[in-house]
């Protein structure tokens, strides 16, 4: 090459990049997460890239703030008239993002759409329980649900459940959610480029906290390592998703904060509890005291979690404290075993899909379960078959998780551990207790949050006690910011509110 | 030289068939219904009913493969089970994006790679050529994502040249995939340009160029590159065929909004509209690239053009 070409390649390189710095008047906050959105209809894809750029756009009639207690979003107050009804009253300062006034029209057609068959939303299963939804005025709406069912505002402060404009969605038809966005939020949806970023504005007639920043840039950026790279050149300023491999440089780098947040997931071995020998519960209690689950924590997922006491991650609201999960002791665990009759151990299978962690996980657990004599066949399946397979019962072992999306217990324990539940809904070890059903369902309907918070507690005592799992880990969410960026609190769910975080 | 078009033209046909049969089949290749392999473990029944409906999942195969490929001729690829958008939209929006990188990454390897080449051919087994064939063979050696993973730390994280990731801009952001996609290539069109070159000017009908006084560089670029470009153009063709089709490592590292990460995604999330859309298009864009070079063939080599007179 040229010294000629060189240099004006130089000159323009130069150019390029001082345009990029003088031409920032305004603030830009960039976050970057692993993948595109899907959809910014809340009605579509219920993925969490989708969730978190959502969140930022529409707002809920409730809140649920980072410890998890609910505050008023665009319901100023709300009343439980009787067992199944509930009456919200809106705020009458809301206005959409196209100057649309808030009414409680727009309430019920949301609810509607999102309960419609045809509309055959991922995220409808969170508004299950809704029988009914009325206009009574318009600034109220009221609900009527199917039965008494005490975690309802949870589910209301779920992403899915934000308001939509009704005359903007009916008016775009097929192309809401991907060129025509309009919420109540503290931004607004501005332009979505395919695979590389979504930008949002600031509303500034926000009726909340009005947002710190002009400007919120969202990238997708698939490896884990070029993410932490750009964090690092200070090419984002949040980055979601720090994997391992690259948590320990980011912990030294001075212009990098880490943050560690508890999640509400929990991932578990789940027994066929209706298949001999697990049918019996020394059997599987033999096989959590056999397991070295903090090795596994260590080894395959890097640190990023805790040891699992409970079916439910520590951050969910109804987790029991007390529990403290079994040790790993393998001649505790020959102990069990020779008391059940399986002194020579047995062979048996566990399943899993092909998930590179859970796979290595599997491989942990075959070579302590080998310890105690227990010849386990690791099996890696499709995820489709792997579904629907466990589902009908047909396996001995098998891995999952599930998270708490509404951060409320019943939605982490009844759905697994309830007797109606058995099978694809949800109940794939097919165990419960007659405790167990009454437990739940009461807690479902008891609007007295003491008396709730007792029942999860037995009921997680129970569960522990019957080991229907290997409780393995709740994870713990890794993410990280520059320095200059302050107000940046992710919640336990993995979304955040963008809003309050301001840029230096 | 029409005849010669048409005829190549003709044979696209029975290979974009092919292909549209294997891209119809990979949704009943995979064990289980399609539809909840799709929609997962918490589809509602009514949502599956309505897939099936939309997908014809209950017709014959053999209808269900015609009634696709009636579509897909007129480019409805249907919609994104995930997003909703039209297929074509969405390969509309990602693939100018692999287009302008597989283009630059040619545009660079071609105007490195066949000086190199012809530099080492005409002294051979010089410093110069050792160098240039060592690291040519390097340069094919290095995989994709680990040299894309030293350019990043080169130059974004040490030097701060570029960045480091996405097309949020202009040139800047084209640089190291560009590097990455053309290192391979341009390594390849130097080797191939190379052995051609040094196959020609062996040849008798150089010695007599020379024994006549031509002067040297007449009868490099004149006598011996015209007649050794073709296995070059062959390779080009191949590398930009490649680059269109498989740019997905260097895509997905550096978070490139292209077809390739499109795929990647899509197969990710069981989007099969998407995947075999996804998939047509790669074979159409790889067709037309081999029907591009075969038409330059016929321009390089009078041979050719003669034999379809």
């Amino acid at each position: 090459m040229s010294k000629k070409l060189t240099s004006v390649l130089v000159l323009g390189l130069a150019m390029l990049l001082s345009f990029s710095i003088f031409a920032t008047a305004e603030t830009n906050l960039v976050v970057t997460q692993m993948y595109d959105a899907v959809s910014l209809d809340p009605h579509g894809e219920n993925d969490q890239a989708s969730a978190r750029v959502r969140r930022q756009i529409y707002d809920t009639l409730v809140i649920q703030d980072g410890d998890l207690n609910i505050i008023p979003g665009l319901a100023k107050s709300w009343e439980h008239v009787d067992e199944v009804t509930w009456e919200f009253s809106l705020r009458p300062d809301v206005y959409f993002h196209n100057g649309d006034k808030l009414t409680a029209e727009d309430v019920k057609f949301t609810f509607d759409r999102l309960r419609d068959p045809d509309t055959a939303a991922p995220g409808a299963f969170i508004v299950g329980f809704m029988e009914d939804v009325e206009v009574v005025d318009s600034m109220t709406v009221r609900i009527t649900t199917d039965g008494p069912f005490a975690p309802m505002l949870a589910h209301l402060s779920h992403g899915v459940t934000g308001i939509l404009n009704q005359s903007v969605v009916e008016e775009a038809g097929e192309d809401y959610g991907t060129t025509v966005v309009v919420g109540t939020g503290a931004f607004k949806f501005d332009s979505w480029s395919a695979g590389s970023h979504i930008t949002l504005t600031r509303n500034p007639d926000y009726w909340g906290h009005v947002a710190e920043v002009d400007k919120v840039t969202f990238r997708s950026i698939p490896e884990g390592t070029v993410r932490a790279i750009e964090l690092e050149t200070g090419g984002v300023d949040i980055a979601m998703g720090i994997e391992p491999i690259d948590e320990p440089r980011m912990e030294e780098d001075p212009n990098v904060e880490v943050l560690r947040t508890p999640g509400l997931g929990a991932d578990y071995v789940g027994f066929n509890c209706e298949k001999p020998p697990f049918d019996n519960v020394l059997v599987r209690q033999a096989i959590n005291h056999a397991i070295d689950m903090d090795l596994i924590i260590e080894v395959v997922y890097a640190g990023q979690g805790v040891r699992a006491v409970s079916p439910i991650s520590p951050t969910v609201w109804g987790a029991n404290p007390d529990l403290e999960g079994y040790t790993y002791d393998p001649d505790k665990a020959r102990d069990l075993l020779a008391e059940a009759g399986y002194a020579d151990g047995f062979e048996t299978s566990i399943w899993t899909n092909d998930n590179p962690l859970r796979m290595q996980a599997a491989e942990i657990i075959q070579a302590d379960l080998a310890e105690i004599g227990i010849d386990v066949d690791v099996q890696i399946m499709e995820w489709g078959p792997y579904l629907a397979e466990t589902g009908e019962g047909k396996h001995d072992m098998f891995i999952l998780g599930w998270t708490t999306v509404t951060g409320d217990a019943d939605y982490g324990l009844f759905p697994l551990f309830h007797s109606s539940t058995y099978g694809p809904e949800g109940n794939r070890t097919f165990w419960s207790t007659p405790r167990v059903d009454e437990l739940l369902s009461r807690a479902r309907a008891n609007s007295d949050p003491d008396e709730r918070l007792e029942m999860y507690y037995e009921a997680q005592e129970i569960i522990a006690e019957g080991a229907p799992w290997i409780f393995m880990r709740a994870p713990i969410n890794v993410d990280g910011i520059r320095d200059n960026i302050t107000g940046f609190e992710p919640h336990p769910s993995g979304d955040f509110f963008l809003n309050t975080v301001v840029k230096n | 030289m029409e005849k010669y078009i048409i005829r190549r033209l003709l044979m696209l046909i029975p290979v974009l068939l092919g292909i549209s049969i294997f891209a119809f089949s990979i949704l009943h290749l995979t064990p289980g219904d399609p539809a909840l392999m799709m929609l997962g473990e918490h589809a509602p029944p009514q949502q599956l009913e309505n897939l099936r409906r939309s997908l014809g999942l209950d017709e014959p195969l053999p209808v269900q493969y015609f009634n696709w490929l009636s579509r897909a001729v007129q480019l409805d690829f249907g919609r994104s089970l995930r997003s909703n958008a039209l297929v074509i939209n969405e390969i509309a929006n990602y693939l100018p994006n692999t287009a302008q990188l597989a283009g630059s990454a040619v545009f660079f390897s071609v105007l490195i790679g066949i000086p190199i080449g012809i530099i080492s051919a005409v002294r051979p087994n010089s410093l110069l050529d050792n160098v240039a064939m060592v690291g040519a063979l390097a340069g094919v050696g290095m995989p994709a994502f680990w040299q894309a993973i030293m350019f990043i730390l080169i130059f974004s994280v040490t030097l701060g040249w570029f960045p480091s990731s996405g097309k949020l801009g202009g040139a800047a952001y084209f640089v190291l995939p560009t590097m990455t996609l053309a290192t391979v290539s341009t390594a390849s069109i130097a080797r191939m340009t190379r052995s051609a070159m040094l196959e020609v000017i062996s040849q008798d009908y150089i010695r007599t160029a020379r024994s006549k006084g031509l002067n040297e560089r007449r009868i490099v670029y004149r006598h011996a590159l015209r007649n050794a470009l073709i296995p070059v153009v062959t390779i080009i063709g191949l590398q930009a065929g490649a680059l269109m089709t498989g740019a997905v490592l260097t895509e997905t590292i550096f978070a490139w909004p292209g077809i390739g990460r499109m795929i990647v995604e899509a197969i990710r999330q069981k989007d099969f509209p998407v995947v075999q859309g996804v998939i047509m298009t790669f074979a159409v864009s790889y067709a037309l690239i081999n029907l591009f070079v075969d038409i330059l063939y016929a321009y390089l080599d009078p041979k050719i053009r003669v034999k379809y007179k």
